[in-house]
């Protein structure tokens, strides 16, 4: 028979402490911390198998643990189990748990993420990472969210956000309807665009695919500075052009002259090609330098942000005319504003300023070439031109 | 043990309809007996069928030995089975595929899952084992919430989580702890793997 060995003293002391502890009934967590805080860092399932003894009112100090029939630890569980607790986390906590180990890592990244909006947004002092409704932001020093607040290691708040997001955008099963970016400055989209190549470059590092683009419905941009570059819209080159149907751009398109390289550039993608609807809010003259960002696709919806004489309304219905894919485009006034509807429409009619026929209120305009049919609308709150036909 | 000795399970017979009320046995694999109605049973998925297929009669359940459950203990199955009869002829929850889940822990279950992890991840096991959706739902949400506000370290502690060196190093060790002569027969494996063959054979 064995020889009962008494527990040294300090032992018990430490037991005793547990003990007082479970009489309080706080959660185990917390009266673990407290204990941790007044003696050390112990093991956790060492405390935790004498605090619930002592919650369960069995107050037996010289119980030994050894007889305690045996349990089960989290390691043991079947992998679907661990992909169930997962499935019960939000982005904020999934994030965490996959900085612990690989093994998790692979696990939580397995399953097809339940994603269908991501907006990155980048301020000043702080970077937020909306993943449908949940919010985290990085500042100061701390990634948060509604509920809950962590410490990040030192580090600019972009650099924390990015690397967080890194890990979602290299999930090969990420399905995006809308991904949202709202830069600060250039810095902010060139930083992007550099973690979606990163994340590309490692998808096709494990996988056979070979230039994998990421899966995106809409893509939205808001830059929040005053001249925007059209650097910011070159996350499109890593989207998939099959999927690409709809892009937002707000905001200062006016830039788009200033930058012609870009512009080419730009409109020479394939995914710029693919694209089914541009909607856009900005400045935006008459000249056929900035109306080359629309006359690619087929669908337009613009909202004005200055007032717009009806000259410059006439040249620029005038230059989409020259649009050899458009079928509808939608143009809304500034705020406050409404078109002069009355003197565009009159000036739309008259023989010189292009082949149309019709009455005001519904111009047609006939592309003689192409033997295509345009209608044209105008009231003083929107402009429609589309594409009908020829009854 | 006899059943008059086993551990019964708390049943509110007043909400058991008459014609339902028939208790079938359940042994663990450290010989508890358990007591439970028919009606909690149907929270389990694979109990369920067990004893549709038994086609037992009340006498049957009362001459016949107790169903063996061999995999789960005394201490997990009175958890399991107060939980049945908790929520017996409640409907069984269809995943509707939404991420993160959306679970509410009721009060009961709350209490009845305020244990140590060891016995929480055998209950888990157990629900999983015996397919009762709902408790295993709350279950593993009980695991996530405990994950909350933790840092990756404190996650290693509290779920004895091996870090990504710890886990080289149990590889490592179970390598060398293995024969020599598997090891020589995995290690030509996988020689052959790399060559483009797949098989032995």
């Amino acid at each position: 028979m064995a020889e009962n060995v008494a527990p040294p003293p300090s032992v018990q002391g430490l037991k005793l402490y547990i003990c007082a502890l479970a009489t309080l009934h706080m959660p185990v967590w917390n009266a673990y911390k407290i204990f941790c805080e007044q003696h050390g860092v112990i093991d956790f399932p060492e405390f935790e198998f004498w605090y619930y003894r002592f919650y369960r009112g069995h107050f037996d100090f010289n119980y030994d643990r050894r007889l305690a029939p045996k349990t089960r630890s989290f390691t043991e569980l079947p992998i679907h189990i661990f992909e169930m607790v997962g499935e019960h986390l939000d982005m904020f906590d999934r994030l965490i748990v996959r900085q612990v180990s690989k093994t998790l890592q692979s696990l939580i990244d397995t399953p097809t993420p339940k994603i269908s909006k991501i907006t990155v947004k980048f301020w000043e002092t702080s970077s937020i990472l909306e993943f449908d409704d949940e919010m985290i932001t990085f500042s100061r020093g701390f990634m948060s969210t509604k509920k809950q607040k962590l410490a990040t290691p030192t580090g600019p708040h972009w650099a924390h956000a990015l690397s967080y997001l890194l890990p979602v955008f290299q999930n090969p099963k990420l399905k995006l309807k809308i991904l949202g970016l709202h830069y600060f400055d250039v810095e902010n989209s060139e930083r992007f665009n550099k973690m979606l190549q990163i994340a590309q470059n490692k998808i096709c590092e494990k996988s056979i695919a070979q230039n994998k683009k990421f899966h995106v419905e809409k893509l939205s941009i808001i830059p929040n500075y005053d001249t925007m570059d059209l650097n910011v819209l070159m996350a499109l080159q890593y989207l998939d052009k099959g999927v690409l149907r709809e892009i937002d751009v707000v905001n200062r398109v006016d830039g788009i002259t200033d930058n012609k390289n870009i512009l080419e550039k730009l409109v020479g993608l394939e995914q710029f090609q693919a694209i089914q609807t541009i909607e856009c809010k900005g400045k935006m003259g008459g000249d056929p330098g900035s109306m080359a960002f629309f006359l690619n696709s087929p669908r337009v919806s613009f909202k004005l942000f200055r007032k717009m004489t009806a000259k410059e309304l006439a040249e620029m219905i005038k230059t989409l005319m020259k649009s050899t894919v458009l079928e509808k485009f939608h143009l809304s006034p500034p705020d406050m504003y409404n078109f002069p509807a009355k003197s565009l429409s009159k000036m739309l009619t008259q023989p010189e300023f292009f082949k149309a026929k019709g009455v005001p209120a519904n111009i047609r305009f006939h592309k003689i070439q192409e033997d295509q049919f345009y209608k044209i609308d105008i009231t003083e709150q929107l402009i429609t031109i589309e594409k009908v036909e020829n009854d | 043990m006899s059943v008059e000795n086993a551990p019964v399970v708390d049943v509110d017979e007043a909400a058991i309809p008459v014609e339902k009320k028939m208790y079938y046995r359940f042994e663990s694999n450290d010989k508890k007996e358990f007591r439970v109605s028919e009606l909690a049973i149907q929270q389990s998925e694979t109990l369920n069928r067990l004893v549709e297929a038994m086609g037992y009669t009340s006498e049957d359940v009362e001459n016949k030995p107790a169903i063996a459950i061999e995999n789960i203990d005394g201490k997990t199955l009175k958890l399991v089975f107060q939980w049945c009869e908790h929520h017996k002829g409640e409907a069984i929850p269809v995943d509707d595929g939404s991420v993160p889940k959306i679970v509410e822990i009721p009060e009961f279950d709350a209490k009845l899952m305020d244990i140590d992890n060891g016995l929480l991840f055998k209950l888990i096991w157990a629900a999983d084992y015996l397919n009762i959706v709902q408790l295993l739902n709350v279950s593993c949400k009980k695991v996530a919430n405990m994950a909350q506000g933790k840092t990756p370290a404190q996650l290693r502690r509290v779920y004895l989580l091996p870090s990504d060196e710890e886990d080289e190093a149990a590889k490592r060790a179970a390598q060398e702890a293995q024969d020599p002569r598997a090891r020589e027969v995995e290690e030509e494996f996988e020689e052959r793997k790399r060559q483009g063959g797949n098989s032995f054979f």
